[in-house]
């Protein structure tokens, strides 16, 4: 049991929560007293039932991967350029050169990636573009869409083509987009003055018109079209009109909502990250508006079905390639990896379809998913999985619970409390910023360490 | 697109009266003009979409060669062909004219 069932405190109640038993309820404060004594009386039969369970073997406890690489999807990017100049990037667009991968080298990849999942007895042929911009590089992205779905044919696997994107670019390219891609992540901040603040063209124009006819032509696109916004200090406070405007114009499937990443950039452009108590009740908020249109409000450390230890690529043997043929684990730039004593790189790939994978590696990124003493009594553990393991989880970081920590716990909770359909109960702790703050900064979540309870 | 090189050099454009939609395999053309419908699958889908979205001549070959993995002289001998063909099935328009 120990670490995988969680008390958790909201306001006068008490959340009890067992993500690998798929288990959460709301009681009293006599009800944690009597689960963590474990002195239920059989008569408290609900009580009863859910002491038996958490004090049962978890039926599968997400484990780092062992043995072969199987990656669930191939990363490419295709060049580190871009066409914008956005102020907090953190993909080093201004000086990630120009190279673009070769196409017989993406090709070649694609083919690797083909032959694997269909060895695996995989459904699927999964490449997912990242950058810098991957569309400044379109005729490579071209060239992979067209080999993705001749190789997928011919091996009868279904293709599934991802993009994350800035979205400016020509109609043509963006009905392109539309047309053969399956799910595409659009940055898009919203409205125009907020925007083109931040995510200006090389030539320091404004790039809002063109992301919005983009968005406008993926929405009557089959694609599943999902914005990211990011969210700092100068936007929080607006996200409910942002999220109404979004669902009343584009009608997008999902709208996905991340905390600013501070870089230099961001703050010479006097950006700054959002409060996280404020973050988190925006984000309740203008998430619920999103879901009465029918849209999905997504934060990427946010609940979810299966548990994991992992929540990016990082730890899920995911191969991202670079244009110059490096294999990684991450889709970051190497020197923001670098800058956290993390060394990220898994191999290479040569175009003569070769795929040189360094063991030692492997071992190495796939241990970093259980390296996370930080989250060991936290009750989001195996959802948020610790972050991303750049920029929250790296090694040597703080022990303490981070802006990160803080709004991901009071999100998470909050999502709890809507399944349970306790939605006013998440109002009212998300109005309170004392009872916030003792759900929040609760350095240990486990039930075997729950004290307070007794008081 | 015209083809260096050649005495005559040749225009082709998309019969007026053919649509095309994106399938998982390929590419299923409808001509209006017979009421048939003609699925494409790979390579050839790849090409109907190159041509269709205003690659040149030159762009068409590299990026062909690199889906279809085709030597350069295969490359052109398959585009020829298969242009043909469409010619033929009166999917494309030809207009030759003087080089």
């Amino acid at each position: 049991m120990a670490g995988s069932v969680f008390v958790i405190p909201v306001l006068d109640r008490w959340l009890v929560y067992a993500p690998l038993h798929h288990a959460s309820a709301l009681v009293n404060r006599a009800a944690v007293c009597r689960l963590s004594e474990d002195r239920v009386q059989p008569e408290q039969e609900d009580l009863a039932s859910l002491s038996s369970l958490i004090r049962s073997e978890p039926p599968g406890v997400p484990q780092p991967r062992e043995g072969l690489v199987s990656p669930q999807f191939l990363g490419l990017i295709p060049t580190r350029a871009c066409n914008l100049r956005c102020v907090y990037c953190g993909f080093g667009a201004a000086d990630g050169g120009c190279e673009v991968m070769d196409m017989a080298l993406a090709v070649a990849a694609v083919d690797w990636m083909a032959a694997d999942a269909q060895r695996r007895g995989r459904a699927t042929l999964d490449v997912h573009f990242f950058g810098g911009e991957p569309f400044f590089a379109r005729d490579v992205v071209e060239v992979v869409v067209h080999r993705t779905r001749a190789v997928a044919a011919e091996k009868g696997l279904v293709p599934r083509l991802e993009a994350a994107t800035n979205g400016v670019y020509d109609e043509d390219c963006a009905r392109f987009i539309g047309d053969y891609f399956e799910a595409v992540v659009l940055s898009f901040d919203g409205f125009p003055q907020v925007h083109d603040r931040r995510r200006s063209a090389v030539n320091g124009r404004g790039s809002f018109e063109a992301v919005a006819r983009t968005a406008r032509i993926l929405s009557q696109s089959p694609a599943e079209l999902c914005f990211r916004v990011c969210v700092a200090d100068d936007n929080v406070d607006h996200l409910a009109e942002t999220v109404s405007w979004f669902c009343r114009q584009f009608q997008p499937a999902a709208i996905d909502f991340e905390t600013l990443q501070p870089t230099s950039g961001a703050e010479e452009a006097g950006l700054r990250p959002p409060d996280p108590y404020r973050f988190a009740a925006q984000f309740h908020s203008a998430g619920r508006i999103a879901s009465d249109q029918g849209v999905r409000p997504s934060y990427a450390a946010a609940l979810r079905e299966t548990p994991r230890t992992s929540f990016c690529p990082v730890g899920n043997d995911t191969l991202i390639l670079s244009p110059e043929g490096r294999v990684s684990a991450c889709y970051l730039p190497k020197q923001e990896w670098q800058a956290r004593g993390l060394d990220l790189e898994m191999g290479r790939f040569t175009v003569q379809g070769a795929m040189e994978l360094d063991r030692r590696a492997i071992e190495r990124v796939r241990s970093l998913a259980a390296a996370k003493p930080r989250c060991a009594k936290c009750f989001c553990r195996w959802s948020c999985a610790g972050g991303c393991h750049v920029n929250q989880s790296f090694p040597g970081c703080p022990q303490a619970y981070n802006d990160f920590c803080i709004q991901t716990r009071l999100i998470t909770a909050c999502s709890l409390l809507a399944e349970l359909g306790a939605d006013s109960l998440a109002d009212r702790l998300l109005d309170d910023r004392s009872a916030m703050e003792a759900l929040a900064l609760r350095t240990s979540d486990a039930l075997e360490d729950c004290e307070e309870a007794d008081g | 697109m015209g083809r260096p090189g050649a005495e005559k050099l040749a225009t082709y454009r998309c019969a007026p009266h053919v649509s095309w939609t994106v399938e998982r395999n390929g590419l299923l053309l409808l001509n209006a003009g017979n009421a048939k419908a003609c699925p494409l699958g790979y390579p050839q889908a790849a090409l109907w979409e190159l041509l269709s979205r205003g690659n040149s001549y030159r762009q068409v070959v590299s990026k062909m060669r690199a889906i279809a993995l085709l030597s350069a002289e295969a490359t052109e001998r398959f585009i020829a062909d298969t242009m043909e063909s469409w010619v033929e099935a009166g999917l494309l328009l030809r207009e030759d004219r003087d080089g």
